[in-house]
């Protein structure tokens, strides 16, 4: 097995991600203004929110592809602050976790499969064997066992995605971080990939999700998000946002994405 | 009959001038090796933005192909002597400008005139890959030299062929200006063979045969590399084997 199993021992009914206060800034555009949540072990987290709302740059901040100004983050047991980050806590931040692009961003000069291999081999240092065996077991887990040796040039949007999910799990992430997985999909591709990623959540990987398929959201998440201009709204079980919002610009949101 | 024109010279003299090719082609290698080294550490400059470093390179980069190699070859010809005059004066070393071989006075001066142009291309190659696989590589944990290795590196190199193809093939016809630092490569052979038999339009002509084989040659390997590294557009069959 190759899932996050050893942090059981330690987490002991803690959060497995916390983060208060994170703001983020590009110039004089303050994008994250104040956010604070909380992940629990093997919870699915989803953020939903209007478009230019800071959902992606949040997740990208959990990885440090931007880097937040002010902040704390505490991951498994390793806390710091944004003021005072390491090297080292970067590289703890991005080994422990595993991002889903939009835009699939899959290395296109190498397989589906090479794909998957190429961070189990030069960052987690596995055999050539049990790399390969790990690619394999996960090409078959995402339906794309024949299509191992093609090239991402060669493979649909629904298909670089699927390759993408199975790179970003084979490396064992304590967190998956999607972001709007399906939004540059067509329309008939996008239930195989949320098929996947429901494989993955039943066996009990802790995900991030930024999403706009709502009812995707409603029936996986543990907990949804409401982020607008810069802060988390309302958060709640998906009950409490989709029937019991409290907040008005929370069902604003809905009502409008409802229409569509 | 008039014997303006004698052919079977041509063919006589081919064989006599590509035993100075060696000499032609080790100023082609060697300088094309050490262009790409230059040029990789002036494109890393550029890329990076660092400070003072990239102005300098900016200057050099437009000095050195916005002046011609052969007034470049002129000024190392002259200037390296005068430069090592000037080291073992100061510091009190010893190196003989008489015994050392021209050759690298035009090996020096024809990689540093191709490491601005094989800058510009690195550079382009490397900005050519798109930001989204190196932020994948990052968010799976990988350090940015091993992603620069692994991802950017072979994706760019594919992009930088065609174009350092054919800055080799220029350097390659350049090395025909090398006679002015007194190094013997092909054409300064054919001059020399010409001035002894005296059928100098018959050797010039063997001459450009001969380059003009090579040339061809080479740009049949660039577009063969270039085939090998681009995987991705290989027959599925080809890769699966
Ligand atoms: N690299 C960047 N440089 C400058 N501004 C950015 C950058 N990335 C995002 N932004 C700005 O941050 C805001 C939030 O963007 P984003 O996080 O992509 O929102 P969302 O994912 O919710 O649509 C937008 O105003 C966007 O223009
Ligand atoms: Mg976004």
């Amino acid at each position: 097995m190759y899932y996050p199993c050893e942090l059981e021992a330690y987490l002991g009914g803690k959060k497995l991600l916390e983060i208060k206060n994170l703001k983020k800034s590009f110039g004089s555009n303050n994008v994250l203004k104040d956010i604070s949540i909380s992940v629990e072990k093997g919870e699915v987290v989803s953020i939903i929110g209007p478009s230019g709302s800071g959902k992606s740059t949040f997740l990208r901040c959990i990885n440090y592809l931007e880097r937040p100004e002010q902040g704390s983050i505490s991951f498994a047991g390793v806390n710091f602050k944004a003021e005072t980050v390491k090297k080292e806590n970067i590289k703890y931040m991005r080994e422990n976790t595993a991002m889903v692009f939009q835009q699939f961003n899959l290395f296109k000069e190498k397989t589906a499969k090479e794909n998957i291999e190429l961070g189990l081999k030069k960052v987690q240092k596995k055999s050539k064997e049990e790399a390969s065996r790990i690619a394999e077991d996960l090409l078959i887990k995402v339906g794309l066992e024949d299509k191992r040796n093609h090239y991402p040039a060669h493979l649909s949007g629904g298909q670089q995605q699927r390759v993408a999910i199975a790179r970003a799990v084979s490396l064992a992430p304590k967190i998956i971080l999607f972001d709007e997985p399906t939004s540059a999909l067509d329309p008939e591709m996008v239930g195989m990939v949320l098929e996947v990623i429901r494989k993955f959540v039943e066996e009990g990987q802790t995900m991030i999700i930024v999403s706009h398929e709502m009812n995707f959201v409603k029936e996986i998440s543990d907990k949804v998000i409401f982020m607008n201009d810069g802060y988390v709204v309302e958060q709640g079980t998906p009950e409490e946002i989709f029937e019991l919002s409290k907040e008005e610009r929370t069902q604003q949101f809905l009502k409008r994405v409802n229409n569509h | 009959m008039l014997n303006l024109f004698d052919v079977s010279t041509i063919f006589e003299g081919i064989p006599e001038i590509l035993k100075y090719l060696p000499i032609s082609m080790e100023i082609v290698i060697i300088s094309a090796f050490f262009s790409l080294l230059l040029g990789f550490g002036l494109a890393l400059v550029k890329i990076h933005n660092i400070p003072v470093l990239r102005m300098m390179a900016s200057i050099y980069v437009s000095y050195m192909r916005g002046t011609p190699l052969l007034v470049q070859l002129y000024i190392s010809y002259y200037g390296i002597p005068i430069l090592l005059e000037y080291v073992n004066y100061h510091f009190d070393t010893d190196y003989s400008i008489s015994t050392m071989p021209k050759i690298i006075i035009v090996l020096i001066a024809f990689s540093l005139n191709e490491s601005a142009y094989a800058s510009e291309t690195i550079r382009a190659a490397i900005q050519s890959v798109d930001k989204g696989q190196i932020e994948a590589a990052l968010s799976i944990g990988m350090s940015y030299p091993k992603a620069f290795i692994h991802i950017v590196m072979p994706e760019a190199l594919i992009v930088a062929i065609p174009s350092l193809g054919n800055s080799f093939i220029s350097l390659l016809k350049g090395t025909s200006l090398a006679f002015v630092c007194a190094v013997v490569e092909m054409t300064a052979a054919s001059k020399l063979i010409a001035s002894r038999n005296l059928r100098h339009f018959e050797m010039y002509i063997a001459l450009s045969i001969i380059y003009w084989v090579l040339t061809f040659v080479f740009s049949k390997i660039f577009i063969y590399l270039e085939k090998r590294l681009k995987r991705s557009e290989r027959p599925l069959e080809e890769i699966a084997a």
